[in-house]
């Protein structure tokens, strides 16, 4: 039978290669979470994942029960990223989110699914998603790419519940209001 | 991605690397939550203060004296080192609060509420145990003479005969008037009662009485009462004095002075 999450964790703290199969379970997933929050190229990307892991590791013993692991490792990849990017002093601003992940955000609303029709104008979608403020563009990551509920996101931003809510929602606003100064809604 | 499972574990253990304490990680997380609760501790002795800074503003005084007088008294002589006090200490807990490992699930509103009324509840209870009796006593003797009007407003608001109050000691009661020395100047006063002064019923005024007058001054050192209220024995209206030796206690270093010579 697979072990859990949680029982990894305490596995972890004795014997370190329990914490592999901790890796092995979430390594893909963090990768693709630090390139859809940052511009950092693969390479890049996959030092920070490493550097998360070491982190993980050596923090094991603050795990709380009361979140799940995949939060917490979320959480920590999230500060991590925020981290390197302010090392590298600059804004998140060039990342480019895959068609398919763009799809998804779309897809998350009808308004917007309903009217787009050719793919100049999911390509235009996906100008307006990547020009979006970091702010909303992470809780939209998080919410339709990385199928977070409003508690996790709240775990893993680290900010009220209310808050992610508004950020959310205003992020629709922004990405509805921008699809029709360009034209791409009626 | 390529695995990378195994690269971490050989950094892990060509690193000798271990879990840290909890202690080690969470420190800041404790520290932030001992700071949490100084502060409202800080915050509810501000409280109590401000409550005993105030306690002597009743319904009668605005009863009185005119509105505009009471806000101008009130306005004038509220406890703003306490308020001034209260507020930092709620915003440094709060912040503190939000520091704390969970403090980010809950919204600013709800945290400064509930600051509040945990901080107005000790607050409360401090005054009921009139632990802050006690404090602005403590505080009184021991800061300079010239911050004793802003740490404990109370005492300077009976001595504002221009607004219409003055506090002090009764020496001689007459049929229609008594005679009122003042805490803060030591000036003797004429009172002058009417039938419509207001004051407790069954309270007559004796000599050495500890009385507060609202009404208004009628010519130097003349004060006509519209209400009288005794102030509680334990009170003179003054700020409490420093400890002063005994005049009986003999002074070694003088007596062996007064020996050498």
């Amino acid at each position: 039978m697979e072990l859990t999450d949680n029982e990894l964790v305490e596995l972890a703290k004795k014997n370190p290669e329990s914490f592999g199969e901790l890796v092995a379970r979430y390594q893909d997933r963090l990768f693709r979470y630090v390139r859809r929050i940052s511009y950092f190229r693969e390479e890049d990307a996959q030092d920070i994942v490493q550097e998360v892991f070491i982190k993980i590791y050596l923090s094991l013993n603050i795990f709380d029960d009361d979140l799940k692991f995949s939060t917490w490792a979320y959480q920590i990849t999230r500060n991590a990223t925020i981290d390197a990017i302010r090392k590298k002093q600059a804004r998140p601003q060039t990342i480019c989110l895959e068609e398919s992940d763009v799809a998804k955000i779309i897809q998350s609303d009808t308004d917007i699914q309903l009217h787009l029709e050719t793919q100049d104008d999911l390509h235009k979608m996906q100008q307006i998603i990547d020009g979006l403020p970091y702010k909303y563009r992470e809780v939209m990551v998080l919410r339709f790419l990385e199928d977070k509920n409003y508690e996790e996101i709240m775990d893993i931003i680290q900010k009220p519940k209310g808050t992610v809510a508004a950020l959310i929602s205003r992020g629709r606003k922004l990405i509805l209001a921008q699809a029709q100064d360009q034209f791409i809604l009626n | 991605m390529k695995d990378i499972s195994q690269d971490i574990l050989a950094k892990i253990k060509a690193g000798h690397l271990m879990p840290a304490s909890r202690f080690r990680l969470a420190w800041k997380s404790y520290a932030f939550w001992l700071l949490m609760l100084l502060m409202l501790v800080v915050g509810a002795l501000s409280v109590s203060l401000i409550v005993f800074n105030l306690a002597d503003f009743d319904p009668r005084l605005v009863h009185s004296m005119q509105l505009h007088k009471f806000f101008r008294v009130f306005f004038l002589t509220a406890p703003y080192l306490w308020v001034f006090f209260l507020l930092v200490t709620l915003v440094c807990g709060v912040l503190a609060f939000r520091q704390t490992s969970r403090g980010y699930r809950q919204s600013l509103l709800f945290i400064t509420s509930l600051g509040v009324l945990v901080v107005s509840i000790l607050g409360v209870a401090g005054h009921l145990m009139k632990i802050n009796k006690s404090m602005n006593t403590l505080i009184q003797r021991s800061i300079p003479a010239e911050f004793r009007e802003i740490s404990g407003p109370r005492e300077g608001r009976w001595n504002r005969p221009g607004d219409g109050l003055i506090g002090g000691e009764v020496l001689s009661v007459g049929e229609q008037e008594f005679s009122l020395r003042s805490f803060r100047d030591e000036e003797d006063w004429r009172i002058v009662v009417t039938d419509k002064t207001q004051r407790n019923e069954n309270e007559t005024i004796i000599v050495g009485d500890r009385i507060g007058v609202i009404g208004e001054k009628t010519g130097e050192l003349v004060m006509q009462a519209f209400s009288l209220r005794k102030f509680p024995e334990d009170w003179d209206g003054r700020p409490p004095r420093k400890m002063e030796p005994h005049a009986n206690i003999e002074n070694p270093i003088m007596d062996s002075q007064k020996n050498q010579e």
